[in-house]
């Protein structure tokens, strides 16, 4: 059994920083994404359903512009969790990205997902919680070794796992920013009033001048124009839409995970904060294959033990 | 394959039927809009029924009810947001594009409609329930019928709407709160230890389940934030009353949209739901049948 170590005395505020962040980020991983998902789940069977049973145009349209809906709202959480990492609206402030998080910020999830084509591998490495902005692109190890620490091993999992990362988060942000692109005007034609436009009644004309079958059709919202399908089957749209709520809800508990890494390492009891042991402080998320076996296993393994009175943190590979 | 979206007028051909450019009309966006009532009012029902099963489901194999909680109320928040659009709507016929003030209505402007229309004069006129005045130079033995028909409606509709009033500012936290992705505090991040530090202190623990809705405001200049919260009841009980009230509600945006069609369709003043009358004496009944079109 390890000595219970009191926190260092330097660690943020933790009635205005501290917990309400851990707090926040608890909800985001433990109720919001279970949540989005449940939801999307939901709202994808009820689509595929009403396909199959064939109902009518209309009833199909409002079944798959309600996954629309639901993808986009994965999509805003992703960007409402992970922005403050990478595009921080009150870095002069001193309340940590908590506050940032519950400020209503309408061009946010815009920012966020259109300017993520022109990220440098740098402000990737923000988002996967390789690195902090806070001195600019100082990364975990450097903390690390900032406190006395250093190993080779480590060092190289660490690049491996910072570099496949990047390449993956790039290669997905570029699908989500797409659906962000195309998907958020149904979204909010679904929310403020599920604007359909009466199928027996209206036709949606394409580019090419030509009438476009079984598309589906809904009025913009707040602005005018329409939307809709076209080229595409019902079946074929909501296709190309599934994916995009389940990526993004994998981005938003993601960041929230990781940053809980720092959050519970540290345990609270009457005498007031303490350590615990760092676990799975080297995050990766990656494509299977992208990561050799054993540096996987060694940042599975990784586990920071804090000894007390040791003016040096002990850190042990275990597993 | 992708969505398109297109540019108003170049996208859709609409070939709707009626007198939809008549002044009651409020438009052939709106009219249309309203044709599709029937489609809306079921998609919206099915969600929110399968939700509040889920939700069930949850509590019953007592598995953490937070996540489905929070969907089923953010669907009920949305079904509401349709009823208080519409009646945006409704209201701007004659005045201003019917459509227009229904799409462009920002959530003070539901809040507002919300509270208007509690009043029952003031709803009869948005949605179109005669009052003596407004029959004046109809038959005289049309008048007494239709009045009785018109005071058995707007009770109704008076009832419905209060109802759904009373539930909107809940849930409409809620929905907003989900679909922007703001993190929802659960009861137990904020009263267990070690909480949640400031964030929602002194907040009074009055429901057995209920998220902390947060929201921070902030004076650049002044380099200052405020930030607030509230708790919002998800408690099993206070979600089948809303469940009650939002389905009651879908049914009443759905007659509502239904008889602005039949009125445009038909060119008529007055519409009064068939349930409606059948709640009158048979010669009042008769009467009626014997007027309309």
């Amino acid at each position: 059994m390890t000595d219970r170590v009191p926190a260092p005395d330097e660690m943020p505020d933790i009635q205005r920083n501290f917990l309400p962040t851990r707090a926040l980020l608890l909800s985001v991983r433990d109720t919001l994404c279970p949540s989005r998902e449940l939801a999307l789940a939901d709202a994808l069977t009820a689509a595929r359903q009403t396909l199959a049973r064939q109902r009518p145009l209309d009833e199909v349209a409002a079944a798959i512009f309600a996954v629309m809906w639901e993808s986009v709202s994965c999509l805003e959480l992703a960007a409402n969790i992970a922005a403050p990492w990478v595009d921080r609206q009150m870095g002069h402030l001193p309340h940590g990205r908590w506050a940032e998080m519950t400020r209503y910020d309408g061009g946010r999830a815009n920012r966020f997902y259109e300017s993520s084509h022109n990220w440098t591998d740098e402000r990737f490495a923000y988002v996967s919680g390789h690195r902090f902005d806070e001195p600019p692109g100082t990364s975990i190890l450097d903390a690390l070794r900032e406190g006395g620490f250093q190993d080779d091993r480590l060092d190289r999992a660490f690049a491996e796992a910072e570099a496949a990362t990047t390449r993956w988060m790039r290669k997905k942000f570029e699908q989500l920013a797409t659906r962000w692109h195309l998907l958020r005007s149904y979204g909010a034609s679904y929310e403020h009033g599920l604007l359909l436009v009466p199928s027996a009644h209206a036709e949606a004309v394409a580019k090419d001048g030509m009438v476009a079958p079984d598309a589906l059709m809904a009025w913009e919202s707040r602005k005018d124009g329409v939307l809709h399908t076209e080229h595409a089957t019902p079946r074929e749209v909501l296709d190309w839409v599934e994916g995009a709520g389940e990526l993004a809800i994998r981005l938003a508990d993601y960041v929230a995970d990781t940053r809980l890494v720092l959050s519970e390492s540290f345990g609270f009891d009457h005498e007031g904060a303490f350590l615990r042991p760092l676990r799975n402080l080297i995050p990766y998320w990656v494509e299977d294959g992208d990561l050799p076996d054993e540096t996987m296993t060694l940042l599975d393994g990784f586990t920071l033990n804090w000894i007390r009175g040791n003016p040096e943190p002990n850190a042990d590979a275990v597993r | 394959m992708e969505p398109n979206h297109e540019p108003q007028g170049a996208g859709i051909r609409l070939t709707i039927p009626g007198a939809i450019e008549a002044p009651f009309a409020g438009g052939p966006r709106f009219v249309a809009y309203c044709m599709t009532a029937d489609a809306r009012a079921r998609h919206r029902r099915n969600s929110i029924k399968r939700a509040g099963n889920a939700l069930r489901r949850a509590d019953k194999a007592e598995r953490d009810p937070y996540p489905v909680a929070l969907f089923y109320a953010q669907r009920m928040g949305v079904a509401l947001e349709d009823l208080g659009r519409l009646a945006i709507g409704l209201e701007a016929i004659g005045q201003r594009d019917a459509f227009d003030a229904f799409r462009l209505a920002s959530l003070d402007d539901i809040d507002a409609v919300f509270d208007r229309l509690r009043n029952e004069a003031t709803l009869r006129r948005a949605f179109r329930v005669a009052t003596a005045g407004d029959i004046a130079d109809l038959p005289n033995d049309l008048q007494p019928p239709l009045l009785a028909a018109s005071d058995v409606l707007a009770g109704q509709w008076c009832r419905q709407w209060r109802s759904c009033a009373a539930g909107w500012p809940l849930l409409r936290r809620i929905a907003k709160g989900a679909r922007h992705g703001t993190p929802l505090l659960s009861r137990e991040l904020v009263v267990d230890p070690p909480g949640a530090g400031a964030l929602g202190k002194g907040t009074p623990d009055r429901f057995d389940r209920w998220v902390l809705v947060t929201t921070t405001d902030e004076d650049r200049a002044e380099r200052h934030i405020t930030t607030q919260w509230v708790e919002a009841d998800l408690s099993s009980d206070m979600l089948e009353r809303a469940e009650e009230a939002v389905l009651d509600g879908i049914e009443f945006a759905n007659g509502l949209a239904n008889a602005h069609v039949h009125r445009v369709q038909t060119s008529s003043k007055w519409a009064v739901p068939s349930n409606v009358i059948r709640t009158l004496p048979s010669d009042q009944r008769r009467t009626i049948r014997e007027h309309a079109l």
